[in-house]
């Protein structure tokens, strides 16, 4: 009986969507269209999947590849083992605690990306504080600029709030009895969370690592600035195609294979949440 | 669960001088309980007065201010929550919603050890106590409110607790269900012998139920006693208006004539000898049960209060008679068709009276 008024509000719900639909077509989808073409366009006007080729068949580029996936895998890891305990923290405190925890989880969010990455070669570098600190201690110095693992750590600082603010989400929706449930029926506080609430925030794991994964995979700006010869991951070798060599199909075939894997990601991921939270 | 083996029968609960408070609020003032093992208590109160408090108190999941909490004889303080073969029964249920029927009675045994053997027949057992052993693959989202219910019951005793605590279990239930729900629950403890604490704030569910009653007001006990008792002989206003319709009447004290002088004069006469009574000359408060007052067109011999009849309703197997007297409305209550149960009609004039035994006396 309600139905004709019920779709009439439906189609103005979806008239409401528009100027985002629009936006998404005109900045996002359409880039990647025209990136498609780009890959494969011939210079004489025909197509041709040379330009994957060349990429697909160095190994040079293949390693590239193989270093971006490790170096993303090892960030998004590393972000939801220090995330999942930050986010319980978040979730169970309350009040100006509560603030003050995220406030401090999202500075990095805060700080331009050039700043915080000289900020960091300050702290690592070769005189930096961690070396003064070991010097100090007459232990070994060591330096981690231009290494993986420095690049690592400044990521994975800069990504963890994205992390922990998606768990820490879905850790408040979890009703608190579930867990006085556990605890009475001889759980100890670790099992607890593994058995409970670990399964129960899933969603929110789940959430958080795709974000992670996906935003590492893009990020070059820290490799840029922090990294070395050896360091080369495939966004920055996408800027460099771009701005050094000028070699637009090339670029273009990369950076299609970065969103292909990143696909590929999301698409697994998706499919073990299925599998994982069931309701 | 058949068969409950002798260590389960013990279980012997006390409580004492227990207090907490959340900040500025006292949840829990010295609070003092012994509950015998197998017994049956109810905690009943009005919402806010501190039972929830109380039980978490007793199960480990707040930390108290003060006092003591033992099972047979040994102190509890110290022990963390998951060892200390406590059961509850949340109010939410809590039933873990990613794990089916069966695990979720599963989680328990496999949290104490319980041999892989065994966990399956222990499972089966209870779930059939509780007539769910057709749901085991089923989620919780899938069951309906009574049904979580039962598993959420079937979970707290599948592990054998020493004390199972219900935390309002069947205040989401629709009030059918509520009754019957309340019987098996009654059967299956006194059939299980656990030592059990309901918190409820529903009068007559504690009643019906538990073999004693605490009753609480703002963080206090005020009385501890079987139904009967609590019924007849309350030791609080409170109490009694708590437990059961009540009517008050408002009056000032005479020691002199063992009497309780109401706002018109009339003095209602008393048992000799209340200790806990208002002074000489006080406010105080008289109270009867609307069955105990006796109604008539004709004055009867010794006290009676004249009053004019405002309402009379029919319930079934009752009649609630009202009538304004001085300066209240006092409630009768008649069985349909009794022999003074005769039909009144609004603006007869009636005269009331009970038995000196029936009047209650507490400090206005
Ligand atoms: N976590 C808490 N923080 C602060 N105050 C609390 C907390 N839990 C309970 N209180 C307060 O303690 C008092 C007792 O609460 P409690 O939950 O024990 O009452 P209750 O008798 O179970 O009530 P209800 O019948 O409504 O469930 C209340 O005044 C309540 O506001
Ligand atoms: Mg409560």
């Amino acid at each position: 009986m309600s139905r004709p008024r019920s779709m009439r509000q439906n189609a103005r719900g979806y008239l409401l969507t528009f100027p985002a639909f629009a936006f998404l077509v005109v900045f996002f989808v359409g880039p990647l269209i025209v990136n498609l073409f780009e890959s494969v366009k011939n210079e004489d006007g025909g197509l041709t999947y040379a330009q994957y080729v060349r990429a697909l068949g160095d190994a040079y580029y293949l390693e590239v590849l193989g270093d971006t996936i490790v170096l993303s895998l090892a960030v998004t890891i590393a972000s939801l083992v220090l995330g999942y305990p930050l986010a319980i923290a978040i979730a169970r405190s309350r009040g100006a605690l509560k603030s003050f925890l995220i406030f401090l989880v999202v500075t990095p969010l805060l700080i331009n990306v050039v700043v915080r990455t000289f900020g960091w070669m300050v702290i690592f570098g070769r005189s930096g504080f961690i070396n003064a600190i070991l010097k100090l201690l007459d232990l070994d110095t060591a330096t981690l600029t231009g290494t993986w693992t420095g690049i690592g750590i400044a990521m994975v600082q800069v990504l963890l709030p994205f992390m922990v603010l998606s768990i820490a989400s879905t850790l408040e929706g979890i009703d608190g009895e579930l867990e006085d449930a556990a605890i009475t029926l001889g759980a100890t506080p670790l099992k607890t969370i593994i058995h409970v609430i670990f399964p129960l925030s899933l969603q929110g794991v789940i959430t958080g690592t795709l974000l992670v994964f996906a935003l590492s995979m893009g990020s070059f700006v820290t490799v840029m600035l922090m990294g070395s010869n050896s360091t080369m991951v495939l966004p920055l070798l996408v800027y460099q195609q771009l701005n050094l060599a000028s070699d637009w199909p090339f670029a273009a075939a990369l950076g299609n294979i970065l969103i292909f894997v990143v696909l590929i990601a999301t698409a697994l991921q998706l499919g073990l949440a299925k599998r994982g939270v069931r309701r | 669960m058949s068969n409950p083996d002798a260590e389960s029968r013990i279980g012997h609960l006390s409580i004492r001088d227990l207090s907490k408070s959340y900040g500025q609020t006292k949840a829990l003032s010295d609070v003092n309980i012994e509950v015998q093992a197998g017994e049956f208590l109810a905690l009943l109160g009005p919402s806010g007065c501190g039972k929830t408090t109380l039980l978490r108190s007793i199960a480990g999941l707040v930390e108290i201010d003060h006092g003591e909490v033992t099972i047979d004889g040994k102190r509890l303080n110290e022990t963390p929550p998951w060892k200390r073969d406590i059961s509850v029964v949340f109010q939410s249920y809590a039933l873990f919603p990613h794990m089916n029927v069966r695990d979720n009675l599963a989680f328990g045994l496999r949290m104490k050890g319980v041999r892989k053997s065994k966990i399956d027949t222990r499972i089966n057992d209870t779930l059939k106590l509780v007539r769910m052993e057709d749901f085991k693959e089923r989620y919780p989202a899938q069951l309906s409110g009574g049904q979580q219910q039962r598993v959420a019951l079937a979970r707290a005793i599948v592990v054998q607790p020493r004390i199972l605590l219900l935390d309002e279990p069947l205040a989401a239930l629709d009030a059918k269900l509520r009754a019957s729900v309340q019987r098996e629950i009654r059967q299956l403890q006194s059939k299980l012998k656990i030592t059990t604490i309901l918190v409820t704030h529903d009068q007559s569910e504690a009643m019906s139920m538990a073999d004693r009653i605490a009753v609480m007001d703002n963080g206090h006990v005020v009385q501890i006693a079987d139904p009967t008792t609590l019924y007849r002989h309350p030791k609080t206003a409170f109490a009694a208006e708590f437990v059961g319709d009540i009517n008050r009447l408002s009056g000032k004290m005479d020691y002199s004539g063992q009497c309780v002088r109401l706002a018109d004069g009339l003095a209602v006469s008393i048992e000799a000898g209340r200790p806990e009574g208002p002074g000489d000359g006080d406010a105080a408060l008289l109270m009867v049960r609307p069955e105990a007052v006796r109604i008539s067109r004709t004055p009867v011999e010794g006290f009676c209060l004249t009053g004019v009849i405002n309402d009379v309703v029919l319930i079934g197997d009752r009649v609630n008679i009202y009538a304004t007297c001085v300066d209240t409305t006092v409630k009768v209550v008649k069985l349909t068709g009794s022999s003074d149960a005769e039909i009144f009609l609004p603006g007869e004039k009636v005269f009331l009276s009970w038995d000196q035994a029936d009047s209650l006396v507490f400090a206005a």
